[in-house]
């Protein structure tokens, strides 16, 4: 497991970015992230984090889980 | 994104801004006022603003600037509204639930916990209660398959269990530390607890002792600890908001340090 351990700085960045991006005051009216706005985030944290093909593995075994009854 | 005024958080009226503070585009910071409350501010060019990590990270740091300066509400990233008179009225609309929450949250911090943890192969237990395969009554496919589903129910319920465990051990451990918390028991399997607890800032040390001696006690877990930030998760929902696509993120980690 060592050899996969991030940086706790990365951690952190993940830790935050989670926070900015969908915790907050919502201010009625104008919130403009769309979909295709959030998949250009998920896009950096792939860089980020780990290879494309990782990330891409991770998000489609997270849509399976989340499909399961 | 169109360009407007972008929102970074909520202060109150009075709340004094850094000198020469600038947001995206180098534009000027600046507030728009509504009773006692302000919005912390900047204009917005059109297509002014990418939806980058680095954007993001902005956003944040910012906000941290301005909670270093008085009591401050974090708004979600990517606020934008057409103008000031909008902006204004926004304020307007929500201003009690926003006053209360600058009183109760503004000078508070949050710090998040996430405790991972290593599964017992669950294995093929799916012939539990002496299930024997065959052709005859009570062992056909679909009995198979109800007694799979079973095993698997059980699993999950043992699993939710022992993850309220460390729940309590946690708590326990933080003891009246805590203000308030978050908390997601077992959300994927690599995960055991993700968490957000708010603080007054001057805890965290003590916190960060108290996780430090859940991690003696429990050599078998990894608990990670984040922050202190401004408290995102413990502001108010604003009806009929939705959770980010992105929400769940922190789960990737959870599976990327602890692989199958």
């Amino acid at each position: 497991m060592s050899d996969r351990m991030p940086e706790a700085r990365e951690v952190a960045l993940l830790e935050l970015l989670d926070r900015v991006v969908d915790h907050g005051v919502v201010i009625a009216g104008d919130i403009t992230i769309s979909v295709a706005d959030v998949d250009l985030i998920y896009l950096g944290l792939r860089v980020m984090l780990t290879s494309v093909e990782r990330a891409e593995e991770l998000r489609t075994g997270r849509t399976r889980r989340e499909a399961r009854p | 994104m169109s360009g407007g005024w972008y929102v970074y958080a909520i202060v109150a009226r009075d709340h004094a801004l850094a000198p020469g503070q600038t947001g995206f585009g180098n534009e000027e910071i600046t507030t728009v006022a509504r009773g006692d409350l302000a919005a912390v501010t900047s204009r917005l060019a059109p297509r002014g603003l990418q939806q980058t990590t680095e954007n993001v990270l902005r956003h944040g740091a910012i906000v941290e600037e301005l909670q270093l300066r008085g009591p401050t509400l974090p708004v979600r990233f990517g606020t934008v509204v057409a103008d000031a008179e909008t902006l204004a009225a926004a304020l307007a609309e929500r201003h009690a639930e926003l006053t209360a929450d600058l009183a109760r949250l503004g000078d508070k911090v949050e710090f998040g916990l996430t405790v991972l943890w290593e599964q017992p192969s669950s294995g093929d237990d799916s012939r539990t209660d002496g299930a024997i395969d065959g052709d005859g009554p009570g062992h056909g496919p679909g009995t198979r398959s109800l007694r799979a589903r079973l095993a698997e129910s059980r699993r999950e319920a043992a699993r939710q269990d022992a993850a309220k465990s460390i729940a309590r051990e946690i708590d326990a451990a933080l003891g009246p530390c805590v203000l308030d918390r978050r908390c997601s028991i077992a959300p994927t399997e690599r995960v055991a607890i993700r968490a957000a607890f708010l603080i007054e800032p001057t805890q965290f040390s003590a916190c960060r002792q108290a996780i430090a001696e859940v991690r003696h006690q429990r050599p078998d877990l990894r608990v990670l600890v984040s922050g202190p930030w401004a408290p995102y998760s413990f502001v108010s929902r604003a009806p009929g908001s939705q959770q980010n696509p992105l929400g769940q993120s922190l789960n990737v980690i959870g599976r990327w340090l602890m692989p199958p």
